[in-house]
């Protein structure tokens, strides 16, 4: 019964929300607009479950002295702090954003830096012997890249030197489309795996 | 005057309709293997029969956001990797920072395990460890330690940040894997995993696991339709130059 329902409600709702994006009648306009504002809500409900049961896990962690609980204890007090702090002065508040801004810049350019050094112990990884074809030009192409955002490319005004750094623009402005082409009309089918495979009773 | 966007999304529905058609018949049209998939197979088998557990890190990609098409292979991906894993009575760890993401989840994974898991479980091994991308990769680096994770899949729509939930695993001496539709993960991804799945491969992961109709019959659409628009492309860049 339920997975009638289902195959039934699933396309219903997509056939609304699209009219919605693409045709701008008032009629269709009004039908979409409050389909979507249940589903902004609904999504908004989702997060506060997603919260509570992150605070759930800290919460169990720490009653039972499970490994890292100091951690937890810590992020329950800074939450609780952060929290009761956003009600009191309200998330508009100057002093409230920038102390926010205060803890979690340094924090997330710490952890940026992190996986820069990472990333430089990846690279360095790929250097062995026996790298394969697909490492190598990984490892050549970050390497030049590298090298050509750094500025410092000798007789760069001449015209030679132009078309090869010309080159060097082109080359991942096509790839990344590539790749940015794929991407699309793999969401694209995946959107449709989602609405049709409801309906077909497919597992 | 109809967006011709509009065209593309009713013509991709046609072909994997008729390309679903095909499938059922008995018709099966061959696909390209992607050899990575091959090797992530074993590795999956190799987990099961050891009775170990595999993390699934979905990312943050809201169902509400541009980004739904990438969580929705995710979870794909996701329910595959947990029915495969019922062999080995070792369900994977589940994680997402987005809040309507984490209910789908749940539902996939309670799902994907016949409804015969109990709740507790279900809390248990579905996570959501932040809200910020920073702080729900350094919840799953945490949920990852004291289990006997021993490969990462990285699916969903992810940020570069990802790289250290990925080298956090490979100290583990996990396997790690995964794609992502942000093209500075993949280049991450690329670097650091294992198995990188770049571009339309990550969509195509779920077909890795089994043969599925209805999967099959969107790769061969993605297939018709990437002609199509690579014709259209180069008729353009032609015709731009007759232009001129």
């Amino acid at each position: 019964m339920r997975s009638r329902i289902l195959a039934i409600l699933t396309p219903l709702a997509a056939v609304l929300l699209l009219a919605g994006v693409f045709w701008q009648l008032p009629v269709v306009q009004a039908v979409s607009g409050s389909l979507l504002g249940w589903i902004i809500t609904l999504a908004g409900v989702a997060g506060l479950i997603g919260i509570g049961s992150l605070l759930a896990s800290h919460t169990r962690r720490v009653a039972k002295g499970q490994k890292g609980w100091f951690f937890s204890l810590i992020a329950l007090l800074s939450f609780s702090a952060i929290f009761t702090l956003g009600l009191v002065l309200t998330p508009a508040d100057a002093f409230y954003t920038s102390l926010i801004a205060a803890i979690l810049v340094p924090i997330e350019t710490s952890l940026l830096a992190l996986l820069v050094v990472s990333l430089i112990a990846a690279l360095i990884r790929m250097l062995r012997p026996g790298m394969d074809l697909h490492s190598a030009l990984f490892f050549f192409s970050a390497v030049v890249f590298l090298w050509a955002a750094t500025g410092f490319v000798p007789f760069e005004r001449s015209p030679g030197i132009q078309i090869i750094l010309t080159l060097f623009n082109t080359i991942p402005l096509g790839g990344a489309r590539g790749l940015l082409l794929g991407i699309g009309l793999g969401s694209l089918m995946a959107g449709w795996r989602a609405l049709i495979r409801p309906s077909l009773g497919e597992p | 005057m109809i967006d011709p966007a509009l065209y593309l999304i009713l013509l991709a529905g046609l072909l994997m309709g008729y390309f679903y058609l095909l499938e059922s018949r008995g018709r099966q049209r061959h696909y390209r293997i992607v050899p990575s998939f091959a090797r992530l197979r074993r590795a999956v088998a190799i987990l099961i029969e050891n009775g170990q557990s595999a993390q699934v890190a979905l990312g943050q990609g809201s169902i509400l956001a541009p980004q739904a098409g990438s969580s929705l292979a995710a979870l794909e991906t996701l329910a595959g990797l947990s029915r495969l894993c019922l062999a080995g009575d070792s369900p994977p760890l589940a994680s997402s920072g987005d809040g309507s993401l984490y209910l789908l989840v749940m539902e996939t994974w309670r799902m994907s395990q016949g409804f015969r898991t109990s709740a507790k479980k279900i809390n248990r091994q579905v996570t959501f460890p932040g809200v910020s991308p920073f702080s729900y990769i350094a919840g799953a680096m945490l949920a990852q330690q004291g289990e006997d994770v021993a490969m990462s899949l990285i699916t969903g729509s992810q940020g570069p940040e990802v790289g250290l939930l990925v080298e956090a695993a490979e100290r583990n001496r996990a396997f790690t894997g995964g794609g992502s539709d942000h093209l500075l993960a993949q280049a991450v991804l690329v670097g650091t995993t294992r198995l990188a799945f770049t571009g339309e491969e990550y969509f195509a992961l779920n077909a890795g696991w089994k043969r599925d109709r209805l999967h099959a019959a969107s790769l061969h659409t993605q297939d018709v339709l990437r002609l199509l628009i690579i014709s259209a492309i180069l008729l353009g860049g032609i015709l731009t130059l007759v232009g001129k």
